[in-house]
């Protein structure tokens, strides 16, 4: 499997954030033709803004099977999926790529339609449940490097780019801090318990030492009546 | 002419001997020579029988072994001895030595016939009188020697009488000790009595110690009682100790499971505890601060602990071992495309408890459960959730550390205090550990009063706190049980609980 000589592969790791998730808007009302109360666009692109389609070939989202035509196959941007419904499910969302024999690399995706904020259930602002994650090239072909490297930043839109981008970034830092922190608790709690096993693992030990003492004696009375 | 005529023809026919043997005689003694044969037939043997094993023209004949176990040839002998006469019985009067010189009692039964020569025949079984030989002091002795200031020389005197009389048979003679005329004595005394003479006399006579006489009467009593006590045991007691054996069993086996985890557990968590070593130095100065607050005692175990510690963490750099991780998460090696927050995903194996501990830690700290995936983040993220478990275990090997401990220090202080009381005859030699005896009984003491709290404002909310204990360690022990644990002394101090 790793002796795969017949393409040459490129000893680099390419990583490209996507930006993933859905919205959903309430329609204020349920609609009695079919019960839906929710409009919903389920999405896939890139963070950077990126030309997707030289290292993508396709996306394949699965819907509910209640959808018609439920296996939904986009071939170019904007990958997003416009449906309306009324209630959450798993989505399953695979991606194709430029080179045929990547294999495509699939997950699930929780569809949200509901939510607490009062806002939101009113249908005064839609949700948006989004996700940050990273298409990570792990030694690519010669053929997917050389597509991935070509993309050119699309010019639409930059400036609301940049907004998600520094909200991200901020987010980032603000989780990253996050953990660090909690990692120290968690290890000092380790620590600290540490010792205490070993302190009492050794206190076990002396009071077994000294009860053995002190039964002995005892039992070499009883022995020898 | 007639008959020369059938002679001769009949001439070939007609052995030889017997042509010219018209002798009555000789045909006679023909006849009682018998047929010749290779092998004669035995003496004894009947013609019939002979007949039937023999066979003319073979030289051994198949005869069933002989038994041989009256050195060779019991037949022969047998044959022998039935050509004799029978040894003629007698109807003889005799008399038993062993009923007495003075005896004249005179029984009858069948011997053989002796010469009337011969001396008289001692019953045989008379030599199997034996008597026991109950020594005999002088009064001389008595007054030097054995004198007791609970028995007096009339009733000793008794004893004795009795002893011989009925040969050392004290369950006899305690039948026969007469307690109207003398104090009620029980077997052991009679036995200690007679024994401890005994051992007086020996050594008053020949100035060197036997052991011949070896009583002990507080033993026996002990051991008397017990036996009853055992045959008088109710069903009720039986099922009870049936019970408490299987208690006693299971609850050693669930301890030596504890041991064996904790083992393990210590192994696993000081080459954790290792494998962090920048972030361990600071934690051991921390605690080595916050250790000054308790007693001294517990401060040389820290340290005897840090420096153990530190040799084997410069030990175990040296040999490279595998650090165990609390999960272990996917891992993409092979070349190929990924989603970054596959690497977060947690694996299946990891069972509910320690998925529901590691949510309930993550809300603590305010985390979400799946953060934006970027590289930094996920590594971090996969340290914390492996962390996490190593605590939580952490937490359980303590747990049940520390209820060992519970139960250890509860065993010693129970028999502490059972043997405290049969110490007291040696204290004067024991005074060096009695001495002590008593730092390490307060130190014991702390533990136990203080078994698991530490200072309070290390960490304020601590994060292990609010895992639910989920050993498999029972906290529920009732009084009978912990008893069990504890007194694991002879089954007589156990027996004295009910009575």
């Amino acid at each position: 499997m790793s002796t795969i000589t017949s393409e040459s592969r490129i000893p680099v790791t390419i990583v490209k954030p996507i930006v993933y998730g859905n919205t959903a808007q309430h329609f204020g009302s349920k609609r009695d033709s079919d019960g839906h109360t929710h409009k919903w666009k389920l999405y896939v692109r890139s963070f950077n803004n990126d030309d997707m389609t030289k290292y993508i070939n396709r996306i394949q989202f699965r819907l509910h099977e209640t959808y018609p035509n439920n296996v939904r196959v986009l071939n170019q941007p904007p990958y997003e999926i416009e449906e309306s419904g009324w209630g959450e499910f798993e989505t399953q969302i695979t991606i194709f790529f430029a080179d045929p024999c990547e294999k495509p690399v699939v997950f699930y995706f929780h569809l949200k339609l509901f939510s607490t904020e009062p806002d939101i259930v009113v249908g005064r602002k839609p949700l948006v449940n989004e996700y940050y994650d990273e298409l990570v090239f792990q030694e690519p072909s010669d053929l997917l490097a050389r597509a991935i490297n070509s993309t050119q930043l699309l010019p639409i839109s930059t400036e609301e780019n940049r907004a998600i981008e520094q909200e991200y970034a901020k987010r980032k830092i603000y989780t990253v801090t996050r953990i660090k922190r909690a990692r120290e608790r968690v290890r000092h709690e380790i620590q600290d318990l540490t010792e205490r096993l070993c302190l009492t693992q050794q206190s076990i030990k002396h009071v077994r030492q000294r009860s053995i003492t002190l039964i002995s004696p005892t039992n070499d009375n009883i022995i020898r009546d | 002419m007639a008959n020369a005529d059938v002679l001769d023809i009949l001439s070939d026919t007609i052995p030889t001997t017997s042509r010219g043997a018209a002798n009555k005689d000789e045909i006679i003694r023909e006849k009682k020579k018998g047929p010749k044969k290779s092998i004669r037939r035995p003496e004894g043997m009947k013609r019939e029988v002979w007949s039937l094993i023999a066979q003319d023209d073979r030289e051994s004949v198949p005869i069933v072994p002989t038994d041989t176990k009256s050195g060779g040839n019991s037949y022969a002998r047998w044959i022998k001895h039935s050509a004799m006469k029978v040894r003629s019985w007698q109807w003889t009067p005799f008399t038993n030595s062993a009923r007495g010189p003075n005896d004249t009692f005179v029984l009858y039964h069948w011997q053989h016939k002796t010469n009337p020569d011969d001396p008289p025949q001692e019953y045989p079984f008379a030599k199997f009188n034996k008597h026991v030989d109950v020594p005999t002091y002088t009064d001389n002795e008595y007054e030097q020697y054995l004198q007791d200031k609970e028995w007096n020389r009339n009733e000793t005197d008794v004893l004795f009488e009795l002893c011989r009389k009925f040969e050392l048979k004290f369950l006899i003679i305690h039948d026969r000790w007469n307690n109207i005329l003398y104090p009620d004595r029980s077997v052991e005394d009679l036995k200690d009595r007679y024994y401890t003479i005994c051992t007086t006399l020996e050594y008053a006579r020949t100035k060197r110690h036997t052991d011949k006489y070896n009583f002990d009467a507080a033993h026996e009593r002990r051991r008397k009682e017990q036996l009853n006590k055992l045959l008088s045991r109710t069903k009720a007691e039986e099922e009870e100790e049936l019970y408490l054996m299987n208690e006693l069993k299971r609850i050693e086996n669930e301890r030596k499971e504890r041991e064996r985890i904790i083992s393990q557990d210590v192994q696993k968590f000081v080459q954790q505890q290792d494998q962090n070593i920048p972030t361990t130095n600071n934690c051991i100065q921390r605690t080595v601060s916050s250790s000054s607050r308790r007693s001294s005692i517990n401060q040389d175990y820290l340290q005897r602990l840090n420096s153990s510690s530190n040799r084997t963490s410069t030990t175990q750099r040296i040999t490279t071992c595998d650090p165990p991780v609390g999960i272990k998460f996917p891992e993409f090696k092979r070349p190929g495309v990924f989603l970054r927050s596959q690497r977060m995903i947690l694996p299946s194996s990891i069972p509910n408890k320690k998925l529901a501990v590691i949510d309930q830690v993550l809300k603590q700290c305010q985390l979400e459960r799946n953060p934006m995936a970027c590289e930094e983040i996920v590594d971090e993220f996969n340290d914390l959730r492996s962390d996490i478990i190593l605590l939580f275990d952490l937490k359980n090997a303590l747990n049940s550390a520390e209820y060992e401990l519970q139960t250890s220090l509860h065993r010693l202080k129970s028999e502490n205090g059972s043997t405290n009381m049969g110490m007291s005859s040696t204290q004067s030699s024991g005074a060096g550990i009695n001495s002590s005896n008593e730092p390490s009984k307060t130190q014991f003491d702390f533990l136990l009063s203080q078994p698991s709290t530490p200072n309070e404002n290390i960490t304020s909310p601590r994060l292990s706190d609010s895992f639910e204990p989920t050993n498999i360690v029972r906290t529920s022990t009732t009084e009978r049980k912990r008893r069990a644990l504890s007194s694991q002394t002879s089954t007589i101090k156990k027996r004295e609980r009910p009575s």
